[in-house]
């Protein structure tokens, strides 16, 4: 008898998913506030590494996650439930989906891992110096790419998107996913992102 | 037998000097004992040493305020009940502070009883919590201590809202409260009605007339005890003073005036839904203004619908007057009924007059004549209007100058040009010195539009048979008058 689909090789496949935990009393579908944390922290990504988009598929592929995330537009409608989004999609965020944005987003933030924390080390020397942000090349670079980003994608109707209107506001919120990008570089980084998303939701 | 444990990372190390008192061959390796802990920080003189107690609050502090720097919301880095010994506070910019309190750390000879404040870098704190998962991910140090990752409960978020954001939609609530109340204060008082009024009416000493209006109203329009007690108001008007005492008004021309101002009023005033089923009829008394300055009432059903009249509101108008019963007032017969108002002259007031005032019965009279058309009647003057075309033929020359006199009579006496969203037609009775001395919508829009137009003003009455021609006049929707003979100019020529 043939078989095509051996049940071993789907556990196999979805082991990085299930090696994060599912603690108890976590709702069954990512909050809001969790669509929103993972597509911004995808968006400072694509701020940091122009071909971030491609690299999040090849790395979905990479870490074996195609069985849930199939391929660009499924990528694309997952990220467009952020309801910060101009075309924000409606649709749920399965835990599944969630687990394995989650892993890309600290996979590829693995890679940057030395562009991250040259950045933060600028920022940091440009604060104790009281210099502007323009003084560092690159992370004026990084800081003008997540600005034209995150106003390119965002409705500017939602108050929670107004009060990012201007350039300072954004850069803090740049600055912030930045330093949050380092911390999901760590060994511990993909559960300890995970676990972050359900701040508040558990009773 | 000793061992250390080393976790490098650029900006830290921790490095942990223990024992190993697990006698089982295999387990030789396994740190279960802590001797000592030193965490060195880049930048920092000395290192941070201490004992079990400390890498513990240590270890804990820092994956809790790990998981605060990826959620924005605090953490407890205690368990609840125990001191807070090691503790990580948010700073400005990049910076997070470290603070250690004093007796859990070996400070050296430099301790002075304080606590110490480090300032960590993100990137120092950072290597601080990879030097700590990857001891908890060292299963063979110290297993007991362990990262207890789990999301914060929802109890915690709550408190951790800023007091701003708690305070805004009970500031909102105030604010559209406060908003409320000073749009409210800016409108009128509604006027109150002392229902106990309509007692005193009742006593025959009221001397102003108009009270009346009043009391109709106050008396409950519903309910069987309305009957008796508006029979006695009626009586008392009859006797009032007003219509005893009061001289009445003789001159006809001015009583001609008064009918039409009468009947303009009251088409102005009377509600555009009102519905007369039972013809209303009054008595109603103006004096030489044209105000209404009283009423009574001629038929059960007008005591019943008074309400339903303009006349308790006109009548309120003159309530504070003082001295109605001198002046001089017209009485005039006023019918509501389904086809409309008709305003018709008191004749019997009239024949009732002294002898004195008696020769002018007769021109009084002259309006009540039948009419062949009542509708004609209720909205023009005392003019009568047929359809039969004049039998005095009158040249045309005639005809055209005073077609001119009309023309610019009215363009004169006009306030303003009329713009309406139709033209409104009149038929308009000129006498042979080219004054108005009868005029006579034709149709609706002319009807309501007559107050726009100049006729009432130019209004004078003459006898029947006095010699006159028909004019058509209409006021275009645009503002321009134009007249033109009624039979039309071949009719003369």
């Amino acid at each position: 008898m043939q078989v095509q689909s051996p049940p071993a090789t789907q556990s196999n496949r979805l082991q990085l998913i299930n090696q994060l935990s599912t603690p108890d009393g976590i709702p069954s579908e990512c909050s809001r506030r969790a669509k929103t944390q993972i597509d911004l922290l995808l968006l400072a990504i694509e701020a940091l590494d122009l071909g971030g988009a491609e690299a999040m598929l090849a790395s979905a592929k990479e870490l074996d996650l195609e069985e849930v995330i199939r391929g660009r537009v499924n990528l694309w409608l997952l990220r467009s439930s952020n309801p910060l989004r101009r075309f924000s999609q409606r649709q749920p965020m399965s835990q599944d989906e969630g687990k394995a944005l989650v892993l890309i987003t600290c996979f590829l933030a693995r890679r940057l891992t030395v562009l991250i924390r040259q950045l933060l080390l600028g920022y940091q020397q440009l604060e104790d110096q009281g210099l502007s942000l323009d003084h560092h090349f690159r992370l004026s670079d990084y800081l003008a790419r997540f600005r034209s980003h995150f106003r390119a994608r965002m409705n500017a109707k939602r108050s929670a998107v107004i009060a990012y209107s201007s350039d300072e506001k954004l850069n803090e919120l740049a600055i912030e996913l930045l330093t949050k990008l380092l911390f999901c570089t760590g060994t511990n980084g993909a559960d300890r992102l995970w676990m972050s998303l359900f701040d508040g939701e558990v009773s | 037998m000793t061992i250390r444990r080393q976790y490098q990372l650029p900006n830290c190390s921790l490095i942990l000097d223990g024992l190993s008192i697990d006698p089982e061959p295999g387990n030789e390796e396994m740190m279960s004992l802590l001797v000592n802990a030193e965490c060195r920080i880049s930048g920092l003189e000395r290192s941070l040493n201490g004992g079990y107690n400390f890498f513990a609050a240590l270890v804990r502090a820092v994956s809790q305020y790990t998981q605060e720097v990826l959620s924005g919301f605090a953490h407890p880095q205690v368990t609840e009940g125990e001191p807070l010994l090691v503790h990580i506070n948010p700073g400005d910019g990049p910076y997070h502070h470290l603070v250690i309190q004093p007796e859990i750390a070996d400070l050296g000879d430099s301790g002075d009883g304080r606590a110490i404040d480090i300032k960590l870098s993100s990137v120092q704190l950072f290597d601080l919590t990879e030097a700590v998962d990857q001891f908890f991910d060292d299963r063979s140090t110290l297993p007991e201590l362990q990262s207890e990752l789990s999301p914060l409960p929802r109890r915690f978020v709550r408190t951790d809202e800023a007091l701003s954001d708690r305070a805004l939609p009970a500031i909102l609530g105030f604010g559209g409260l406060v908003a409320a109340t000073m749009a409210i204060s800016v409108l009128p008082l509604p006027e109150v009605r002392d229902p106990s009024v309509a007692g005193l009416v009742d006593g025959a000493d009221n001397s102003a007339e108009v009270q009346t209006a009043d009391t109709a109203e106050a008396t409950p329009p519903t309910g069987d005890g309305s009957e008796p007690a508006a029979d006695g108001i009626a009586a008392a008007n009859t006797a009032s003073a007003l219509w005893e005492e009061a001289p009445r008004i003789t001159d006809e021309r001015t009583l001609a005036t008064l009918q039409t101002e009468l009947q303009t009023q009251l088409d102005e005033a009377v509600d555009s839904d009102a519905n007369f089923v039972d013809p209303l009829a009054y008595k109603v008394a103006v004096n030489e203004a044209g105000e209404v300055v009283g009423y009574q009432f001629d038929n059960d059903a007008a005591l019943r619908d008074v309400d339903k009249t303009p006349l308790p509101r006109l009548a309120r108008a003159n309530a504070a007057a003082e001295g109605l019963e001198e002046n001089a007032i017209a009485e005039y017969n006023v019918a509501f009924s389904a086809d409309g108002i008709e305003v018709l002259p008191e004749t019997t007031a009239v024949a009732a007059l002294p002898e004195a005032e008696a020769e002018t019965e007769t021109t009084v009279a002259e309006p009540t004549e039948t009419k062949p058309n009542p509708r004609a009647q209720a909205n023009s003057t005392s003019a009568n209007f047929t359809n039969e075309p004049p039998t005095t033929v009158s040249s045309l020359a005639e005809i055209e100058s005073l077609n001119n006199q009309l023309k610019s009579t009215i363009v004169e006496n006009r306030e303003q040009p009329r713009v309406g969203e139709s033209p409104a037609i009149y038929r308009v009775r000129v006498k042979d010195d080219g004054t108005v001395i009868g005029y006579q919508p034709v149709g609706e829009d002319a009807v309501e539009a007559v107050g726009e137009t100049p006729l009432p003003d130019l209004l004078e009455s003459a006898p029947e048979e006095t010699p006159s021609v028909d004019y058509r006049v209409v006021f275009t929707e645009r503002g321009v008058v134009e007249v033109s003979p009624w039979w039309g100019w071949s009719f003369y020529e």
